[in-house]
């Protein structure tokens, strides 16, 4: 258990330290030539701001604003598009990867083209085409679905459209897993015990399948959180990154990004513990 | 290795959607002398105007035209070189830098690198477009204030290079590393060391030769995270070589322009016009999509032939099945202990 905590502490705080450096890049670069001296500066100043969070003011229009509690709405909002769009993701292509272990193989193969080919989609494509659908719903059926202009929140359909990357990912891995363990040799003898495929899929198969698809969660949170950016730029949503965009201070974007770190490091931690006990292994992470 | 990339169809097909056009567009430059047809005005046969521009791909075969009249195929023909080019001198640098210092780190300081690992971790906590794009706005920008660009065209594409490079050396350079040290754990490289091979002659002799193929996956996956970066970018209004921006009477930004016929820019100046024109933008976006799924399906067909490399012959299974059928199992036999039966020839002697 000590092992457990210093383990994951050590982590937090290599990677808080990371953010804070990678922050601090902007002090590095002085036109096209590199300052060092700079950027050891900004490091410093980044710390030293860290402490006197309270303080810190950021301008919209002409006023100035302090930075507490105001960016905890957009951090919000962010935050539960980005983990209702992982947790739909999950879940769907949990389900897809059921249905496909179902087939026969000559249906897996074609799921498994599908996939492959819709995983070479650019989120950029995916976002594009959601939007000229929303136009095109609107101009049928007048409802808008999405208010581009809106000052409101909507949650639904960025949650939606968010998700459509992630449930393929997502289903690829659990594809690939699923099929690796499925090889192995205590389901045969389930099979012989007369086990039928479906509790050997959602019983066995999926505990112990939980730490290979959490090794590559991680790729897929990274990837869904970069997916979220150019989802809240083109929709004009009011979450964490447009604040950043719109508010482009080293301090606002080093801030930011801590404030989305520690919730998805917690839940990756949670989430790690949670695979490791219910399969019985530790995760090399 | 190669030849059997060559009779895989995945990767023939991968590298002949990327290579035709990337030499189509090489081509088009030296031949075709990068000619843009425009379409500005149609009449039909009694010279009644018919149509003004943007056409539809349906009007205007093959893709149709932007606002001005510009033939979008052409537009994408041309910029072709820039954009995949870019890309694969990103790659390019990226393994080789991340190849020297992954083999280096992976070889000598591997408890550092364990150590590092949680610090290079924390990049994937912040999209890498947003940083580039912090990184980048000033050197690319045309400067508002003096209404021109600040550094010459080769300063900002050498700049965008170098930046687009650097960002992405920690996180390759731990992949390497750990596929590195993964091939000193193997049991061959126990054997050399048992046979006396120091650590760089086992390194040059048996571990490089094992990293090579591994490193064309790292390759092409850099290629495709280049594109990404540079799509994303591109809707950011951060061409690949710089963004000429109009300013209009009220010195508001009007117009964001490429100063080539990259893709990024072809989409990063025509997105507002989504919804009224959606061929315009959505044809460099497909077109990045497609060689993404060219450079994928070539990253497939690898990926295959590796895993086959790995294991000759038939499936794992079957041969671990072949295997244990053909060791002999002992049958109630006696059993006769050899040292034994020595000692007494030895003392019958």
């Amino acid at each position: 258990m000590t092992r457990g905590i210093y383990r994951f502490s050590f982590k937090f705080l290599s990677a808080f330290v990371g953010i804070i450096l990678l922050g601090s890049l902007p002090g590095l670069f002085n036109g096209l030539s590199i300052n060092p001296a700079g950027y050891i500066e900004s490091v410093k100043g980044m710390f030293g701001t860290l402490f006197t969070i309270g303080e810190l003011k950021y301008r919209a229009g002409q006023e100035e604003y302090f930075l507490f509690p105001h960016i905890l709405e957009p951090l919000q909002y962010s935050l539960i598009v980005l983990l209702g769009a992982l947790l739909l993701a999950f879940i769907l292509g949990l389900f897809f990867t059921f249905i496909t272990m179902m087939l026969p193989r000559k249906g897996k193969k074609g799921f498994k083209l599908f996939a492959f080919l819709f995983e070479s989609l650019p989120d950029v494509f995916i976002i594009a085409l959601a939007q000229i659908g929303i136009i095109w719903f609107y101009k049928k059926t007048d409802i808008l679905l999405l208010d581009v202009a809106a000052y409101d929140k909507t949650y639904a359909l960025p949650i939606l459209i968010l998700a459509i990357l992630p449930t393929v990912f997502f289903y690829r891995i659990m594809l690939l897993v699923f099929e690796e363990e499925m090889q192995k040799q205590y389901i045969d003898l389930a099979k012989t015990k007369g086990l039928n495929r479906q509790v050997i899929l959602m019983v066995h198969v999926f505990r112990n399948t939980l730490i290979g698809i959490f090794y590559h969660s991680k790729s897929i949170i990274w990837f869904t959180l970069s997916n979220l950016f150019i989802l809240e730029y083109v929709f004009n949503l009011r979450g964490i990154v447009m604040f950043i965009f719109e508010h482009p201070t080293p301090e606002i974007f080093t801030i930011s990004f801590i404030l989305l770190f520690i919730p998805l490091f917690i839940l990756l931690a949670l989430w790690q513990l949670l695979a490791e006990k219910v399969s019985k292994e530790e995760a090399i992470v | 290795m190669i030849k059997r990339l060559l009779r895989q169809p995945l990767f023939l097909l991968g590298f002949i959607l990327v290579s035709f056009l990337l030499i189509g567009s090489i081509l088009y430059h030296y031949i075709g002398g990068d000619v843009l047809p425009k379409t500005e005005l149609k009449y039909d046969s009694d010279g009644m105007l018919v149509g003004k521009p943007p056409f539809t791909p349906l009007e205007t075969k093959p893709l149709g035209t932007d606002n001005y009249g510009y033939h979008l195929w052409e537009q994408i023909l041309i910029g072709a070189k820039y954009t995949i080019g870019a890309a694969l001198i990103i790659a390019v640098l990226r393994v080789l830098l991340s190849f020297v210092f992954g083999v280096v780190s992976g070889t000598y300081f591997k408890k550092g690198m364990e150590k590092l690992s949680g610090l290079i971790d924390s990049i994937q906590y912040v999209p890498i477009s947003l940083l580039a794009y912090f990184l980048l706005l000033t050197v690319l920008n045309e400067n508002g204030a003096i209404g021109a660009f600040e550094y010459s065209f080769a300063e900002r594409v050498v700049f965008q290079i170098v930046l687009l490079t650097v960002i992405a050396i920690p996180s390759t350079t731990l992949l390497i590393s750990n596929e590195t040290n993964s091939v000193w754990k193997k049991e061959f490289i126990e054997s050399a060391r048992t046979i006396g091979g120091n650590r760089f002659h086992i390194l040059i002799k048996h571990i490089l030769p094992h990293l090579y193929p591994r490193l064309t996956i790292v390759f092409i996956q850099q290629v495709v995270s280049a594109l990404l970066l540079l799509l994303h970018l591109g809707l950011l209004k951060l061409f690949f070589g710089g963004t000429n921006i109009q300013f209009g009477i009220t010195g508001n930004a009007e117009d964001f322009l490429s100063t080539t016929y990259e893709w990024s820019g072809l989409i990063g100046s025509t997105w507002r016009y989504l919804t009224i024109t959606p061929w315009v933008p959505l044809s460099p976006i497909a077109f990045f999509a497609v060689t993404i799924l060219g450079f994928n399906l070539m990253l497939q067909a690898i990926k295959q032939t590796l895993d086959r490399e790995d294991s000759p012959g038939t499936s794992r299974k079957n041969h671990f099945r072949d295997a244990s059928l053909s060791v002999p199992v002992p049958k109630d036999e006696k059993f006769e202990f050899i040292y034994e039966t020595e000692l007494h020839e030895a003392s019958n002697q």
